[in-house]
């Protein structure tokens, strides 16, 4: 099957959520010091920043760069694929196995995630820009020292994420 | 899984004895607080906010990532079943 009518992927570039992210807590940017919600957005767009970034990793390592429809149909799938519940389970289970690079980037997927969740939800929960700003950081350096990872490393990464075994 | 107070306050004391080999050397430590909060799934997280004296350079990532890898690593082998998540604030901010 050969689907018909698609458009070539367009991923989301996880660096337009890290600057965005950092504007939030520009008072420059914002007009005066940040608010609470610029603050929770910040953390939001960090954790999102990383989501974007294995979804994308996901769907290159297993289907390579879209060449044809089938092929751009593929990666869509795959990217879209990720859910957050299991790879936060799998990356915090595996994580051991992986290299310096990759372990990095799971822990702070992992930490970043659980703080989206309160920045999201929990009104009783506070948080400053320093520690936003942290946040953005850490994302930010996680996602480039997972780039440099190997090809079959970032493979191994998308199955555990995305595939679940009978 | 929820901590109970006897686990945060060993937490705590790891975060501050720790932590300075991963910070700038002008950065000192105000204060390490520890709590719980509810995270996805009804599962709770220990929350550890280290309050950093102001006007300290900016944290090398790199190095906070380090970090928290190895409080997992140290936890363990004291026997705690916890992977905190630390966030790095300014006294300042925080009206100290």
């Amino acid at each position: 099957m050969t689907p018909s009518g698609s458009s070539p992927p367009i991923p989301v570039d996880w660096r337009n959520l890290i600057h965005p992210g950092r504007d939030l807590l520009n008072p420059q940017q914002v007009g005066n010091s940040s608010t609470d919600e610029h603050i929770r957005r910040a953390i939001s767009n960090a954790y999102y920043a990383l989501f974007h970034a294995l979804a994308d990793s996901n769907a290159t390592a297993l289907i390579g760069t879209p060449s044809d429809a089938a092929t751009t149909a593929a990666w869509s799938r795959v990217y879209r694929s990720l859910d957050h519940t299991r790879a936060l389970r799998e990356l915090q289970r595996h994580q051991p196995e992986f290299s310096v690079q990759a372990q990095g980037f799971a822990k702070t997927f992992s930490h970043l995630q659980q703080l989206r969740h309160s920045a999201d939800y929990d009104l009783t929960a506070s948080f400053t820009a320093q520690e936003a700003m942290a946040y953005l950081d850490r994302a930010e350096a996680a996602t480039l020292d997972y780039t440099q990872t190997t090809t079959s490393e970032r493979v191994y990464m998308a199955t555990l994420t995305l595939i679940r075994p009978c | 899984m929820t901590a109970n107070s006897e686990t945060l306050e060993k937490i705590t004391s790891t975060v501050r004895t720790e932590l300075p080999k991963y910070l700038p050397a002008e950065a000192a430590i105000y204060d390490v607080f520890a709590q719980n909060r509810p995270g996805p799934g009804d599962e709770d997280y220990v929350h550890v906010r280290v309050v950093l004296e102001d006007d300290h350079p900016r944290l090398d990532p790199r190095n906070m990532t380090k970090f928290s890898l190895n409080m997992r690593n140290l936890l363990e082998q004291s026997g705690i079943d916890h992977d905190p998540i630390v966030s790095y604030a300014n006294r300042g901010e925080l009206n100290l």
